[in-house]
């Protein structure tokens, strides 16, 4: 399929929508999955059951009893046409989007990342190079899914990309920084997983009790900053 | 007499939980929407106890329960056809009765279907997460505490009702009766076009037996296999009902508890009141698929929901 052929709406259900806007994922097309959630968030209102963004798409669950689907795509392609405006004007779409940069913290350690030596060994590169690969780079939140709060973070260095585990492990403890592939991620809660463990980091990622629930959403960047062991005491990790 | 009333759980599985509609909302967090997967039979249970469509009640599987009533209580069981038994004796399915304190309520195996709904007056009181006190296991959230409910645990009442209450019923014509061959209604969407008319003539043409390892994430269904040319999918939001084709070739359907997002194509989705009837089958149930236009699905849906709306009003003006 070739570029021309985006954007497009797809059925996805009798209720719901897809909405493909390229065929990659990469940070310009994440900012318009971005802007075009928030616009359908904002002007759906009560509508709108669920919206779930990922990577270079959007899913729109509506209340079919109350919203007619043929003004919902003529609605939809309204916002596509503003958004193909908006693209000419890069800085406006970006301000529009309100992206941030979130910092996490993150204890690099065999401790805490019980892979992250094997990771080394098999890219034959040191623990120390691999922690600074890692935390050097800025990545973006392409999706969030799998397990509450869990964010799919891209893009790890190609040197440091590393397959997931054969067999997944039945606990990952809550916090873990792991690396699949050219993907990373921070295991929200204890849970089974078969990404690789290179770190901890000690603030909690979903807490149903605090308003935001996560501390970032979808097309955020997102930078871990290595700390010491002490500093990660100090913030409640054990 | 305690203050308030209350349903001890003497014997309870883990294919019984409270349920409401659903948590809508939070599927960006990565959240599932949970709730009833037979709309329509935990609609009508509540309306028999005279509480709002949304109301908390018991989603049953399985079967084989049994409850102790803490001072009065009325409720009603409808949906799959679980005997129920009160102190020993029969009672019927799509009936309100009351409980006096101390008596024993049990709810057998099923003989015809996999889900019956027990609605309480004034409902069971739970604390909603994001909006919702649909219980999701895998979540650790809604019900109680995000566990599963364990004997001896006891489900307070949330508003006491007045003691005098009218039974109410629904004829027998109304009530759920499971086939152990299912048309399930689909919506064509999603990947088809990639995957081909030639595998959605097959998928359609093929009958599906239910397997047993499914639950309520999704219906595992074993038939002609879909080979699927392995081809790298982005992840995107998968909704409920989606019929999903993974390595193996052998359609999941999406049932509440789904994950919010993958990378399996999809032929398209049951539509909800196939979910419904689904929900209903047991493992070695037979299944077909049938697509319907979508203008169809929504005309069958919205003509479905006035029909619901007229039988809960009717129901709760039967006293």
């Amino acid at each position: 399929m070739n570029r021309s052929d985006y954007p497009q709406i797809r059925q996805a259900s009798e209720n719901s929508l897809l909405i493909y806007l390229a065929a990659n994922a990469e940070p310009r097309v994440l900012a318009q999955v971005q802007w075009l959630s928030q616009q359908l968030k904002v002007q759906l209102g009560a509508l709108l059951l669920n919206i779930v963004p990922s990577y270079n798409s959007i899913l729109l669950v509506y209340d079919f009893l109350k919203l007619d689907q043929a003004q919902l795509e003529l609605f939809i392609t309204d916002l596509l046409a503003q958004l193909n405006q908006l693209q000419n004007q890069p800085l406006q779409l970006h301000t529009g989007s309100e992206s941030r940069i979130i910092e996490l913290p993150c204890y690099y350690s065999t401790e805490t990342g019980p892979d992250l030596t094997r990771v080394a060994a098999q890219h034959g590169l040191s623990v120390p190079e691999v922690i600074k690969k890692h935390s050097d780079e800025l990545y973006q939140v392409y999706a969030i899914g799998f397990a509450p709060g869990f964010a799919y973070l891209g893009w790890v260095d190609e040197s440091i990309a590393t397959p997931r585990l054969k067999t997944p492990r039945l606990a990952v403890p809550a916090g873990s920084v792991a690396i699949a592939d050219r993907q990373t991620a921070v295991y929200p809660s204890t849970s089974p997983g078969g990404w690789n463990l290179v770190g901890n980091c000690p603030l909690p990622l979903f807490d149903l009790n605090r308003d935001p629930v996560m501390p970032f959403s979808i097309g955020d960047a997102v930078r871990f900053i290595p700390i010491e062991r002490s500093e990660y005491l100090n913030l409640g990790g054990c | 007499m305690a203050a308030q009333s209350a349903l001890l759980l003497q014997k309870v599985n883990v294919f019984t939980q409270i349920q409401d509609l659903g948590r809508f909302g939070a599927a960006s967090l990565g959240l599932t929407q949970g709730g009833v997967v037979d709309v329509t039979s935990a609609r009508i249970a509540n309306a028999l106890v005279d509480n709002d469509a949304n109301t908390p009640l018991l989603e049953i599987g399985l079967g084989a329960l049994q409850f102790r009533a803490i001072g009065s209580v009325t409720v009603a069981i409808t949906g799959a056809m679980m005997p129920v038994f009160v102190n020993g004796k029969p009672m019927p399915r799509y009936l309100s009765f009351q409980l006096q304190d101390g008596d024993q309520l049990e709810i057998g195996y099923s003989k015809n279907g996999a889900r019956c709904y027990l609605a309480i007056a004034g409902g069971f009181a739970q604390q909603p997460v994001l909006g919702s006190v649909a219980t999701v296991l895998r979540e650790g959230i809604g019900g109680v505490n995000g566990y599963a409910l364990q004997n001896g645990m006891q489900l307070p009442v949330a508003k006491q009702v007045s003691s005098f209450f009218k039974p109410r019923s629904l004829e027998y014509q109304f009530q759920l009766q499971p086939k152990a061959m299912q048309n399930i209604p689909f919506v064509v969407g999603a990947q088809q076009a990639e995957l081909g008319a030639e595998m959605l003539e097959k998928f359609q043409s093929t009958i599906y037996q239910m397997l047993p390892m499914s639950d309520r994430m999704g219906m595992r269904l074993r038939g002609a296999a879909l080979a699927v040319a392995s081809q790298a999918m982005l992840s995107e939001g998968i909704c409920l009902g989606a019929i999903q084709l993974p390595p193996d070739g052998q359609p999941i359907v999406m049932l509440n508890d789904h994950q919010t997002i993958g990378g399996y194509p999809k032929l398209g989705a049951v539509t909800r009141l196939g979910v419904s009837a689904l929900g209903q089958c047991r493992p070695g149930n037979l299944v077909r698929f049938i697509p319907l236009p979508l203008a169809q699905a929504i005309d069958h849906a919205r003509r479905h929901e006035q029909w619901l709306c007229t039988l809960e009003q009717q129901i709760r003006g039967n006293k």
